[in-house]
């Protein structure tokens, strides 16, 4: 019992730091398909200064993109991150709302 | 009268051409939809672009992307971009939009770039010489631009001459400005309720490289959205071709068939002649 209760707890608190983890909206699209499309914890990618990892509460940005992989992290920390490769595009930061637009 | 062996060896060729001709009308009708779904879902992309970019800009002047440019270079010229098809199934529609083209030409006023093989040889039997050839390309995602963004930002301005979707059975020629086609796409964007400067946002590398990027980057989905037109006409104008020649195709057949029928009666009634007359010599005997 004790160690069922344990458990409980256990995902009881997993289930909390979850909730605070913050996400914002990100949507990665060319003029012909859209690659991603939803909520995320943070995004890598990599602009002339460097690499950059954007997180929720971003200040308001706006970056041309050089050509490297976009690694996207989604809630949870098992899950493996998306990684989509590009040759260039553009990244608008706008409260909350994340989107890349590629191929242009 | 031909012998019905020889008319259904006709019958079995026209069916052929019969189905084929329905095949390629459904491959048309198939890429005239997929042309419409990716022009609606570029359009969805433009507008967003679109809206980021008058949120940014300051004054009205459309640049083409080439502030980085030496100005100086820019050449003192009318650069006309004719886009044809690539073989010459939709010749007619091809001859017009030349011809209509060269009403306007002058050749100390204007550089000709032409899309699409067919387009090359039509000027070339009219002997204008063109500065150079781009095959239209066969593919309808991704088409790559930037050899013609590069063209058209040494010119000072830029006219698009096209053939135009106006239904299945109509199709049209047109010619637009360049500049005024990026406006008229963003026409129809929803306009912007607060403006994006350095106050309010963070550039990289600087708000100037984003706005020159963002001008090439609508010239860029522009240009495809012309090239997709034409090609969306262009299979509307081979749905077209392909819809007379199934329907004549269809008649041919039911002639051929009417034909080989009353072939077949005809020696149905000779024979049935030659043994009315044998019986009845056989009874005069």
């Amino acid at each position: 019992m004790q160690l069922n209760s344990s458990n409980n707890d256990q995902e009881q608190s997993k289930e909390v730091s979850n909730s605070k983890t913050k996400l914002f909206h990100l949507k990665i699209y060319a003029p012909f398909n859209v690659y991603f499309d939803g909520e995320v914890k943070s995004v890598s990618a990599v602009n002339s200064t460097g690499p950059f990892d954007v997180l929720a509460n971003h200040h308001n940005f706006l970056t041309l993109l050089n050509p490297c992989d976009i690694t996207i992290r989604k809630d949870g920390d098992k899950e493996v991150p998306i990684i989509i490769k590009i040759s260039k595009g553009i990244m608008q930061i706008k409260k909350n709302d994340v989107v890349v637009f590629l191929d242009v | 009268m031909r012998r019905p062996q020889d008319i259904q060896i006709d019958i079995d060729s026209t069916k052929t051409l019969f189905d084929l001709t329905s095949v390629f009308e459904g491959i048309a009708s198939m890429r005239i939809m997929q042309i419409k779904n990716q022009v609606q879902q570029s359009e969805v992309f433009f507008d967003r672009l679109w809206q980021m970019y008058s949120q940014i800009r300051v004054g009205s002047v459309f640049n083409f992307g080439r502030h980085e440019l030496d100005q100086q270079k820019i050449i003192d010229k009318e650069l006309y971009i004719v886009i044809t098809a690539e073989a010459g199934l939709s010749g007619y529609i091809d001859q017009k939009l030349i011809g209509w083209m060269l009403k306007s030409y002058n050749k100390d006023k204007n550089d000709i770039i032409v899309i699409g093989h067919h387009g090359a040889i039509l000027l070339s039997q009219r002997g204008v010489a063109f500065k150079k050839y781009f095959k239209l390309p066969s593919k309808d995602q991704n088409i790559n631009v930037t050899p013609i963004i590069k063209e058209i930002q040494m010119y000072a301005s830029t006219v698009v001459f096209y053939e135009t979707y106006v239904s299945l059975a109509v199709q049209d020629v047109k010619q637009i400005s360049l500049k005024a086609a990026v406006e008229e796409q963003g026409k129809d964007a929803e306009k912007p309720d607060e403006i994006i400067n350095e106050v309010t946002y963070i550039f990289e590398p600087s708000a100037f490289a984003v706005v020159d990027h963002l001008e090439r980057s609508m010239m860029y989905i522009a240009v495809s959205q012309v090239i997709l037109e034409s090609k969306l006409a262009q299979y509307a104008s081979r749905f077209q071709a392909m819809t007379i020649s199934h329907d004549r195709a269809a008649d041919t057949l039911s002639d051929l068939t009417l034909t080989q029928n009353r072939a077949k009666r005809a020696i149905k009634d000779e024979r049935l002649k030659e043994v009315i007359n044998g019986m009845r010599k056989a009874s005069h005997v």
